[in-house]
């Protein structure tokens, strides 16, 4: 199973490079310039991992975060920003995101890692359920 | 009353005399003339408080001296006395009407002369006290007005400060976003590189003289090298305006500046160990000081790398020497900061603290570490200065608040 992304950037030359980067790395990558697109997105279809801006218009990270919080609590969440505040990441914390990682992102790794150790909570929880389906299919 | 000047004008040579007389007797200082022409010539030399004028005289007379003197500027505050035998009420009115003051007829009772010597010398103290005050407040409001100016000025100053700072902050945030694509782009186009060289490779190994191939086998990694270099201090840049903008809120203890140092010392540990041996003469039990740590932390290190970059510059690698002193006077704490690399121009001295000049290599310093350093202090309370030792060397002094 691919596992999906979505990456929240109003920066395009950032949402593309990130897409591109990832893509080639076989993730499934979808893209939106703004929370509100991103909830579009992840209304049409699933995300396991978003990554995500948090200074952009018309909804911020902040609030993308929030919503997750509250509407998609399993979709994992990495902040990703260029304002680097303790507020923010304090919000960060608070609103469940994974990690934050501070553009300009010198080197991808620390993001490729955070994307990985999403994809492996999920792989075991994944598990965890084959074992319970097992289970019951055994009843 | 001896230090009021009186003129006296009477042609008449007894008169003179006896006018003379009383008023030195009554402690005047007492100058006669015997004509108008020449009283006048004497009252504009200035200093007289009062002048006793005989109305018909040679030359001027009374009343047209009266006239000159109040349309003369600087005599004001002089006080006339108009002396003569006419005692009908027009003259009195024409006397007064001309500018003098008071009115005495001939011939005089010296009593009555006496008195209204009293009333003039009274009205020419109050004149000369607020002559005096008017002064007074003519330097203050020169002082207040200055005051004011300089205040304004330093407003200005201010202002541009802080607006740099927004600008400059807002710069950083600007430059940071096309750093980050760059930077993604040439992270990811190196991985795609390594596909590349692959099938190029293979290509090679059919076609080994294919110059413009194997050049750009050869040449390719480094163009990314140098993309990933100038991403790298571009960022640099970026972080040091940020902390030239000063975002974010200083945090503030009361802490040991020698813990501080040796924090800073051991943050640049690696970049010192083979440059410069270090002497350490901290004295110690210092009072604390207030302030941000971790900003002052910055400070040192700062001064450090430059040390050591000073004397890699001059003597090559392991020769170098960085002194860190610490003293205190009770008031103040003084760290002291020396290298014996080359020191810095004298004509640079004061070019240092500016944001952008840098007398390192390009790529080797971003000209921030200074000015944000300065900046620093200053927000600490404290002061630093900068001298060039006389062998050889740059010595940094740093002095801060000590806490009470």
């Amino acid at each position: 199973m691919s596992i999906n992304l979505l990456i929240v950037d109003d920066e395009e030359e950032i949402r593309e490079m990130l897409a591109r980067h990832f893509t080639l790395m076989d993730y499934s990558v979808e893209k939106a310039a703004n929370g509100r697109e991103a909830i579009a997105v992840l209304e049409r279809r699933r995300v396991d991992i978003v990554i995500t801006d948090l200074l952009m218009p018309e909804m911020s990270g902040i609030e993308l975060l929030e919503y997750l919080k509250e509407e998609a609590p399993m979709v994992n969440a990495i902040a990703i920003t260029g304002y680097v505040t303790l507020e923010n990441a304090l919000s960060c914390m608070r609103l469940g995101a994974d990690t934050i990682v501070f553009k300009p992102l010198e080197d991808l790794s620390e993001l490729e890692e955070a994307v990985h150790s999403a994809e492996n909570k999920m792989k075991v929880w994944q598990g965890k359920l084959r074992e319970l389906r097992g289970m019951r299919n055994a009843e | 009353m001896n230090d009021i000047k009186v003129l006296v004008a009477e042609d008449d040579g007894v008169s003179r005399k006896v006018l003379e007389r009383y008023l030195t007797k009554w402690d005047f200082d007492v100058t006669c003339t015997a004509d108008g022409d020449a009283a006048w010539t004497e009252l504009s030399k200035g200093g007289y408080h009062i002048a006793v004028l005989d109305w018909n005289m040679p030359g001027l007379s009374g009343i047209q001296l009266c006239e000159k003197i109040r349309e003369a500027e600087g005599l004001s505050l002089l006080y006339i006395i108009l002396l003569t035998g006419r005692t009908e009420k027009k003259d009195m009115v024409m006397g007064l009407e001309a500018g003098a003051d008071d009115y005495v007829v001939k011939p005089f009772d010296p009593l009555e002369l006496s008195s209204r010597l009293k009333v003039g010398c009274r009205l020419v103290e109050s004149g000369l006290l607020l002559k005096k005050k008017n002064m007074e407040l003519n330097t203050y409001a020169k002082e207040m007005e200055s005051l004011a100016e300089e205040r304004s000025k330093m407003l200005i100053h201010a202002d541009r400060l802080a607006s740099l700072g927004t600008l400059t902050a807002g710069v950083a945030h600007e430059i940071n976003n096309p750093n980050t694509f760059i930077s993604g782009n040439a992270q990811t186009l190196q991985r795609c590189w390594n596909v590349i060289e692959k099938v190029l490779q293979e290509e090679i190994t059919r076609d080994p003289n294919n110059r413009k191939l194997n050049m750009v086998v050869d040449e390719v990694p480094k163009m990314l090298d140098g993309i990933r270099n100038g991403v790298g201090r571009i960022t640099a840049i970026v972080k040091g305006l940020k902390s030239f903008a000063r975002v974010g809120k200083n945090s503030t203890e009361s802490f040991q500046i020698n813990k501080c140092l040796e924090d800073a010392l051991l943050l640049c540990a690696t970049r010192l160990k083979y440059q410069v041996e270090i002497q350490r003469l901290m004295v110690d039990n210092l009072p604390n000081v207030q302030g941000d740590p971790q900003k002052l932390e910055q400070v040192f290190v700062n001064l450090f790398t430059n040390a050591a970059d000073a004397v890699e510059e001059k003597l090559g690698k392991g020769k170098g020497i960085l002194k860190v002193m610490t003293q205190t006077n009770g008031d103040e704490v003084t760290v002291t900061i020396e290298d014996n690399g080359p020191g810095i121009p004298e004509s640079k001295l004061v070019d240092i603290w500016k944001p952008f000049f840098t007398t390192k290599k390009a790529g080797k310093g971003t000209g921030l570490g200074l000015a944000i350093s300065q900046g620093i202090i200053h927000d600490h309370g404290g002061s630093i200065v900068v001298i060039n030792l006389a062998g050889a060397g740059a010595q940094f002094k740093i002095s801060l608040p000590a806490v009470s």
